[in-house]
């Protein structure tokens, strides 16, 4: 089925929306989930808070990608239950790893949430990401936004895992010196 | 801004970024499938010198086409072995060290081993590009490997709690194949044509999974704590890893059925970071050279720590060998160096990365096992020195990974041997 029927289906109160939204885009939103939580009974729990968080999305809602209007919800329900599942246990998958490399792009100075105008700085983020070469760019977004692990996004760039690890390390540099010179970050 | 707050925004990207992230990678530079084409213009009578040359076009064809090896040599009775390359995007096969000599392996093969055949099996259970297995998985056997392994470490398993992997639908427990077909008869059916490959028990303290290539694995939770000194972490120093395998070996190896396990501490190559690390894996030593080496390859214990120090993960390989296709006469380590400095290799580092003369740093004969293989066969795997572009902080060196099929080039055609994993 089409996405424009799928969410079309979404928009008429189809209960159909959610089958074919499984259907088409359940494996996707698994592996989304699956990268971070490296569980699927949790994974297969956020894919189906998925299409109920879609479900009361849209209406209003008329995403243009529907693909990755699911991914960012799994993503972001994904992230939430992490956090509540891990808290307190030994550091498990990618995640640990990702914030700690995440770290070096942020003001190293800020242990706790800054107030920062969260619009002006994801346009500042964009404006880094759509300068990117485009094997920065998927090294970038596979770490980042699919919290996937560096064997496997070298193996979709054709380099081995440690030289998409050096990648990314450049690529974090510059993130950091791009805020700083935009205002978001301080040198240090 | 904190690194969390990064991560979340990361979330809210542009769909077009995410499109372009996702858009095909362009083709890696892959050896056989750049010299495919060139491969059928080179003027070689013999099938299996074509396979070689397929995969790498050497500067100068040796005067003889395979320097010395004779490629319509009698086959007798042994099948050819039949199938094709795959390539595809992959990372290529590289390892960093000062000096090879760094380099661990618990190999039992050596150059001297006067080794002159080798058995070659086939996976009837190769994991196909559908991503179903060749036929449905011994669902009976997996539950047996899986009470076997319960036992191992005192437990049992309940069978109406198992999940069942499959690469359609993810995890399954019995509900949910209940759940997902209407009658009994539907998920058998579902179940038959090969898209499940793994069989988990979850236990109150431990996961346990016995695949369709009969391995098994058993993950603690919480992990166990070793006796202090007898412990081992990520990038401890090669000593530390020997003084843990002896602890291991006495605490948990009697539960394996091995004859003579022998401890093996392989790796010692160094990440960004410059820092080492090593793998502990147990094989049994017990037989002549040849069964050594089936041993070392196809049934190994595996220990692994995690983050802190503890004993977290068994994963027992120990791969089928039941369908036996021959007894294939094997090349020697010296025609093998010969086809190497020919350019006669399966390699995926990129060409650029190869620089003129490339010679042997270190040559060993193993088995490759990737669930796609349809033959478990053996290869020559010739580390050399190669020059890749990127910047170190270190001063190590990149050593690539060049494969030559041990067995003879007569009993080859187009050898479906690679499952862009590397062992």
């Amino acid at each position: 089925m089409e996405d424009e029927q799928i969410i079309n289906l979404y928009w008429q109160r189809e209960e159909a929306a959610i089958a074919e939204s499984s259907r088409k885009y359940g494996t996707y939103c698994h592996a989304v989930a699956d990268s971070i939580l490296h569980s699927a009974e949790d994974a297969e729990e956020c894919v189906n808070d998925t299409w109920l968080r879609a479900w009361h999305a849209m209406p209003p809602e008329r995403p243009n990608a529907l693909r990755f209007f699911f991914a960012k919800i799994t993503r972001n329900l994904s992230l939430t239950r992490w956090r509540k599942t891990h808290a307190d246990k030994r550091g498990g998958g990618q995640l640990p790893l990702i914030l700690e490399e995440l770290r070096e792009c942020t003001d190293r100075t800020a242990d706790v949430e800054s107030q920062v105008d969260y619009r002006a700085m994801l346009e500042s983020l964009h404006r880094f990401l759509h300068a990117l070469p485009e094997r920065e760019l998927r090294l970038f977004l596979g770490r980042y936004f699919y919290a996937k692990e560096l064997s496997d996004l070298a193996g979709t760039c054709g380099i081995s895992a440690k030289n998409a690890s050096v990648i990314l390390c450049r690529v974090r540099k510059r993130l950091h010196d791009h805020f700083v010179k935009e205002g978001f970050g301080n040198d240090k | 801004m904190t690194n969390e707050e990064l991560l979340e925004m990361i979330g809210d990207t542009d769909d077009a970024l995410l499109e372009k992230a996702e858009s095909p990678a362009k083709s890696p530079k892959i050896h056989w499938k750049r010299y495919a084409g060139i491969a059928a213009c080179l003027v070689l009578c013999a099938s299996g010198a074509a396979w070689y040359l397929r995969m790498h076009k050497p500067d100068t064809p040796p005067a003889d086409g395979m320097g010395g090896i004779d490629p319509t040599a009698e086959t007798g009775n042994l099948p050819i072995l039949e199938g094709n390359f795959q390539g595809g995007d992959m990372g290529f096969e590289g390892l960093e060290f000062y000096d090879i000599s760094e380099l661990k392996s618990g190999n039992p093969w050596h150059e001297d081993a006067e080794i002159s055949t080798l058995p070659v099996f086939e996976n009837v259970y190769v994991f196909q590009h559908s991503g179903t297995l060749a036929q449905p998985a011994d669902e009976a056997r997996m539950f047996e490997q899986l009470r076997e392994t319960a036992a191992i470490i005192g437990e049992g398993i309940d069978e109406t709690a198992l999940i069942r992997h499959n690469t359609n639908y993810g995890s399954l427990t019995l509900e949910d194949i209940r759940g997902k077909f209407p009658s009994e008869e539907e998920a058998i059916a579902y179940m038959e044509q090969g898209s499940f490959y793994m069989l988990e028990a979850v236990l109150d303290d431990h996961r346990l999974t016995a695949d369709a290539w009969f391995n098994t694995r058993i993950e603690f939770s919480p992990s166990i704590r070793l006796p202090e000194g007898m412990d081992f972490g990520h990038h401890d120093a090669y000593e530390q890893y020997v003084a843990s395998a002896e602890y291991l070996e006495d605490a948990y190896m009697d539960a394996f059925g091995m004859e003579e396990p022998t401890a093996c501490i392989e790796g010692g190559d160094y990440n960004i970071y410059n820092e080492q690390s090593y793998h502990i894996y147990f094989y049994d030593a017990a037989g002549d050279m040849t069964e050594q080496i089936l041993n070392y390859n196809f049934d190994s214990v595996k220990f692994a720590c995690d983050d802190v120090r503890q004993l977290w993960l068994i994963d027992r390989t120990n791969i089928d060998r039941t369908h036996k296709v021959g007894d294939y006469p094997i090349l020697t380590p010296e025609e093998a160096e010969e086809l190497f400095r020919n350019g006669a290799y399966l390699t995926t580092v990129p060409e650029e990365y190869l620089p003129e003369g490339m010679t042997t740093a270190r040559i060993e004969l193993i088995y490759r096992m990737g669930r796609s293989e349809k033959y478990y066969m053996p290869y020559y795997r010739i580390y050399a020195q190669i020059e890749p572009d990127f910047v170190r902080e270190y001063d190590t060196k990149t050593y690539g990974a060049f494969y030559i099929p041990a067995v003879r080039p007569e009993y080859l055609t187009d050898v479906e041997t690679w499952d862009e994993s590397f062992n």
